[in-house]
């Protein structure tokens, strides 16, 4: 059975700070760019999140990519989000992902399509991403698919997460429905990106008041910023972010290499008061088109070697 | 009521182009409620195809009739009296109606005037909201009279998604984020464990996901 | 300029409401028809639309102040509806120029003439409605 176990989870049950890093694939049908990215990342994090169409955008699937990562050596957590697929594709899709040998994977609900390039498609959404979480457990665990009696021989083996934003409304909501997502079966989270570590430390609070952070994994999410523009941009046009004006202030007056800089500075400050948090389990690293970030920011953060 | 808008007057006249004795059929019931297709918007539209005939120097008569429902027949009969001399009815009720009219005349083309859009509310003067899906298996006991199918962008059953800010939905133009209300509400009404447990997978094989849908009522056929 | 056919449609306060006794005529104006309403609020866009149907090359109306109506919020309603109505005689192919709302001062009756004359000077490029001259 300790064969089956994904590295993320063996890292994650060993009590190691995680890291995971993110790629997203191409719009295109370029293996060789999935490649590269992975092959960058490789040494430095212990998974790799590939995204699932992410803002409704077409891009290479999840699951290919993933498997494209996986052949040269990294592990992928492919992302399934549930706008897009209904119970027979998600199913489908999990026991071929599987069989690929894609042992992590994250649940998601996904951005509504009117963010996206086909905002004139039909969304699905038969099934939510709770729902998504509980099938992957029944699936893996009891062999069963949704409202089915017939148990399959050869079980999915998958290492299943979600995705938790500390910043959302309803502010109050959101420690009990991470608690619905660790019933549903979600073994390790991956929150939204941490700019306000104050909103997130009182996130933490109430998830240690009702004792999840035992029951679950949580891997918080950072981001290095760019530049100014990308930090106000993700204050102003991205829903579910909170970038405190502190930040953006210390963004503000630089350019080019010195915004980047600082940028990545911010980051591995995140990192390590991260570190520091009861319950923090690992760092999720979302340089997401800046890829190249994420050895310096490991480096920097003292993150190196990983086990 | 079912709601709906009237199709934008280029379009119209397209659909129109070809005919020059042109009935139209307004409804007294739900399209007249949300300003659409009642009479008054037939006599407004009526008007509208006359002077745009007028000023294309184009002869065309535009009768115009309204009836309590279309979705019934025994209403819809009623059209047969002003038929003569039309060559195209057009009806200002939602889709229901225009299939109505077309089952009930199917020697004349019958065509829309109408995007009929949703199952909704007048939610304050001049506000229409959609809020039924017609899912067939209606669960609002459960969510304190909010309705996640119709009201939540992505039909969440377990609770809203990160994108939800300031009780707003991400989809913006100002859609209040449903399971906000839904919070607000089960805490006001002291019932907020009725989220706690976890809500399977839906039936959808009763909402349109399982094919047109009927009710046939054996009590009530002679 | 004084060929134009103009539908004037007067709410009766507007005209009449705060003559003194023996003050009161028939409200007139040469070459305007002249539509004597309860109220602007009763006017609703069909009445406006068959007036330009009716070959009226300009369609005015006249309310009170909103704060004056005497039937409370009468004259608050026919903002909206001429906006409304400019749109539908915009679609219809008509300049929404033609139809005039006046705010006017009770009662409006003294200074019909003039009234009259400012929007026909003001409205003078617009010329004879396309839509012509027939009663449909």
């Amino acid at each position: 059975m300790n064969a089956m176990k994904s590295n993320l989870q063996r890292v994650l049950e060993a009590g190691a700070f995680a890291v995971t890093a993110e790629c997203g694939p191409p719009r295109s049908a370029d293996a060789d760019v999935v490649i590269r990215k992975g092959l960058l990342l490789k040494k430095f994090v212990d998974a790799v999140n590939v995204t699932d169409n992410q803002t409704a955008i077409v891009r290479m699937s999840s699951i290919a990519a993933a498997a494209i990562l996986k052949s040269v050596g990294v592990e992928p957590v492919f992302q399934m989000v549930c706008r897009d697929r209904n119970r027979i594709a998600l199913q489908s899709d999990l026991l071929g992902a599987s069989a690929l040998g894609l042992r992590n994977m994250l649940c998601l609900s996904g951005d509504h399509q009117k963010f996206g390039n086909q905002a004139q498609g039909k969304n699905v959404f038969d099934i939510d991403s709770m729902q998504l979480l509980r099938t992957v457990t029944d699936m893996t665990e009891q062999g069963r698919f949704i409202g089915d009696e017939f148990v399959m021989e050869a079980k999915p083996q998958i290492f299943a997460g979600a995705a938790e934003n500390p910043f959302a409304d309803p502010f109050a909501y959101r420690a009990a429905r991470l608690e619905k997502k660790i019933e549903s079966g979600a073994k390790f989270i991956q929150t939204q990106c941490v700019f306000n570590l104050e909103k997130f430390a009182t996130w933490m609070k109430e998830v240690r008041k009702l004792g999840l952070h035992k029951r679950v994994h949580i891997l918080a999410g950072v981001t290095p910023l760019k530049s100014a523009g990308m930090a106000r941009y993700m204050r102003d046009k991205v829903a579910g972010m909170d970038v405190p004006d502190a930040v953006i202030d210390r963004m503000a007056k630089l350019k080019g290499e010195e915004a980047r800089a600082e940028g990545i500075k911010i980051c591995v400050e995140t990192i390590q008061r991260l570190r520091k948090m009861e319950g923090v389990a690992g760092v999720h690293i979302m340089a997401i088109e800046w890829e190249e970030a994420v050895p310096e920011i490991v480096e920097k953060a003292g993150l190196l070697p990983r086990p | 009521m079912i709601v709906g808008e009237r199709k934008p007057f280029g379009e119209i006249q397209g659909l129109l182009g070809r005919y020059d004795n042109i009935l139209l059929v307004g409804c007294g019931t739900c399209v007249k409620v949300c300003f659409t297709g009642g009479d008054k918007e037939v006599a407004v539209l009526a008007s509208q195809l006359r002077l745009a005939a007028a000023k294309g120097k184009k002869k065309k008569t535009i009768s115009e009739m309204t009836i309590e429902r279309q979705c019934e027949i025994e209403f819809v009969d009623e059209v047969a009296g002003k038929l003569t001399g039309n060559d195209v009815i057009m009806s200002m009720a939602c889709g229901a109606g225009v299939q109505m009219l077309a089952e009930r005349f199917p020697d004349t083309p019958v065509l829309p005037a109408v995007n009929t859009t949703f199952l909704g509310l007048l939610q304050k003067q001049g506000h229409f909201v959609e809020n039924c899906q017609g899912c067939g298996t209606c669960v609002l006991g459960t969510f304190g009279g909010i309705c996640p199918v119709s009201r939540c962008a992505k039909s969440l059953f377990n609770g809203p998604c990160g994108g939800s800010q300031n009780g707003k939905c991400e989809i913006g133009g100002d859609t209040p984020c449903a399971w906000q209300q839904i919070i607000d509400r089960l805490a006001k009404l002291k019932q907020l464990d009725n989220l706690k447990a976890h809500v399977p997978p839906k039936n959808w094989s009763t909402a349109r996901h399982g094919g047109p849908r009927k009710l046939i009522r054996e009590d009530n056929i002679l | 300029m004084g060929n134009l056919n103009i539908t004037a449609l007067c709410c009766s306060s507007a005209l009449y409401e705060g003559l003194k006794p023996g003050e009161y005529s028939r409200a007139y104006v040469e070459g305007v028809q002249i539509i004597e309403t309860p109220c602007s609020g009763k006017v609703d866009p069909i009445y406006l639309l068959k007036a330009f149907e009716k070959g009226a090359d300009l369609v005015v109306v006249l309310a009170c102040d909103q704060r004056l109506c005497t039937t409370l919020e009468g004259s608050k309603r026919i903002h909206k509806r001429i906006e409304r109505t400019k749109l539908l005689l915009a679609e219809a192919g008509l300049e929404p120029e033609r139809l005039v709302l006046r705010i006017v001062r009770r009662p409006a009756l003294k200074s019909l003439d003039i009234l009259f004359a400012g929007i026909k000077e003001a409205t003078k490029e617009l010329g004879p409605s396309p839509v012509g001259r027939n009663d449909r």
